[in-house]
């Protein structure tokens, strides 16, 4: 991805040790790179508790804090309705169909933070 | 789903050993029909003249045996029958044959009482009123004990099949019913509408929440109206239910809008105190569609043009 925006994607099932580590790498490589977007591809996470979720959003604070905007996706329905049932609070997060529309809903958001200038690359945890 | 359920719960009657075993039919009892078949099966016309005169009687007669046709067929079935159970051999194809009468009984809607009552009376014909006392104390006997084995088998057999068919009936119909209940229609590129109608319960909004998602996953629709001009009662519970709904839908990337609200449930989710937090809600579909087309970039013709 050479959009000045950070694709993430987590592709292995959640643990808090995961998500630690997924976050320092994150938010290092943000400050690296100086993205203004992050996208949080989360399609290959099939299942996630309460936890990994606010983690998950506070990860996204932090990002926010740095001055990028994030946009997570790829959530899936059995998934989502999990989340919404355990109440999870989702007010103020931002979330897209596919890594397509993310871009779209970033572009909106930020549209500094999808201008090319190949600074920036993905992060990936692959198992 | 049905078929699980029913091979879990129903008896073990799938083999014609099973079906034996269940009512305790041995040999010796089916040789001791043989041996009453032959007093009576010369006589099964006469059996099957006196069965017709006593079902005549019944109310239900004229309904389940509508034409002169009908009858003739149904009593040469009823023959050929008794003439079988006579025979006093129980294998696999005359188990699959009740089976079939069973499924018939299902699909006219016979009630069970009528068949039952029915194939009391036969037992009584054959052990009574047509026997001619030629047999041996012990051998008849022994012969009314197995007519009364076989007829409580094939009884239990055809009441098997046709609980299991009226059973799929139901479960078909109450999935016909959840589909109805949730028609989540595309209605446009990336618009997606529900229109609800009559009552919500947690059930219900379990089935909204799941067929929504499922729906927006396979179509990638960025927009999901959802009208509620048809639902009688906005309380509470509904409301939350509603916004769980657009909460979800917007986690998939799909913005929601809650249209058909009415004074009354303005009113009603104003005096409960509901905050739909930032959902859009328009009082009718028109205004929703409106804006749904525009946000996909499509020109919405004014209304009135």
């Amino acid at each position: 991805m050479s959009n000045n925006c950070l694709v993430a994607s987590i592709q292995i099932d959640l643990t808090s040790d995961v998500l630690e580590q997924f976050r320092n790498d994150l938010l290092t490589e943000l400050q690296a790179r100086q993205a203004r977007g992050v996208i949080l591809d989360l399609s290959g996470v099939e299942v996630m508790d309460l936890t990994d979720f606010e983690n998950i959003r506070s990860t996204i604070s932090m990002a926010q804090l740095m001055g990028a905007s994030a946009v997570v996706c790829g959530l899936r329905p059995g998934l989502v309705a999990s989340l919404i049932l355990l109440g999870a609070d989702t007010e103020e997060l931002l979330a897209a169909r596919d890594l397509d529309t993310a871009f779209e809903v970033l572009h909106a958001r930020a549209p500094g933070a999808t201008e090319r200038n190949g600074g920036s690359l993905a992060s990936d945890h692959h198992p | 789903m049905a078929d699980n359920s029913m091979s879990s719960h129903g008896t073990k009657m799938n083999t014609a050993e099973e079906a034996c075993s269940l009512f305790r039919l041995t040999d010796s009892d089916l040789a001791a029909l043989k041996r009453l078949g032959e007093r009576v099966v010369p006589k099964m016309d006469a059996f099957v003249e006196q069965f017709y005169v006593w079902l005549k009687t019944l109310p239900e007669y004229e309904v389940y045996f509508p034409d002169e046709a009908m009858v003739q067929h149904v009593k040469s079935l009823q023959r050929d029958y008794w003439v079988e159970v006579f025979e006093g051999v129980v294998d696999q194809s005359y188990v699959d044959r009740r089976a079939t009468v069973g499924e018939t009984h299902a699909r006219i809607g016979l009630p069970l009482g009528i068949y039952f009552s029915a194939m009391n009376y036969a037992v009584t014909l054959f052990s009574v009123d047509l026997y001619d006392g030629n047999l041996n104390a012990d051998d008849y006997a022994a012969a009314v004990i197995a007519l009364n084995k076989v007829a409580s088998m094939d009884t239990a057999l055809v009441v098997d099949t046709y609980a299991r068919i009226s059973n799929e009936a139901a479960a078909a119909q109450s999935k016909a019913i959840m589909e109805m209940s949730t028609p989540v229609t595309q209605i446009w590129e990336g618009i997606l509408l529900l229109p609800l109608v009559g009552l919500i319960d947690s059930k219900r909004a379990q089935d909204i929440m799941d067929a929504s998602l499922a729906k927006i996953a396979d179509t990638q629709a960025r927009i999901f109206i959802l009208d509620i001009s048809g639902v009688g009662v906005v309380d509470t519970a509904v409301a939350n239910y509603l916004i769980k709904v657009t909460k979800a839908t917007r986690l998939m990337g799909c913005q929601s809008t809650i249209s058909g609200v009415s004074p009354a449930i303005a009113q009603t989710m104003t005096e409960l105190g509901i905050d739909v937090g930032n959902v859009r809600t328009t009082a009718n579909m028109r205004d929703a569609l409106s804006l749904a087309l525009q946000a996909q970039g499509v020109a919405a013709p004014r209304v009135g043009d």
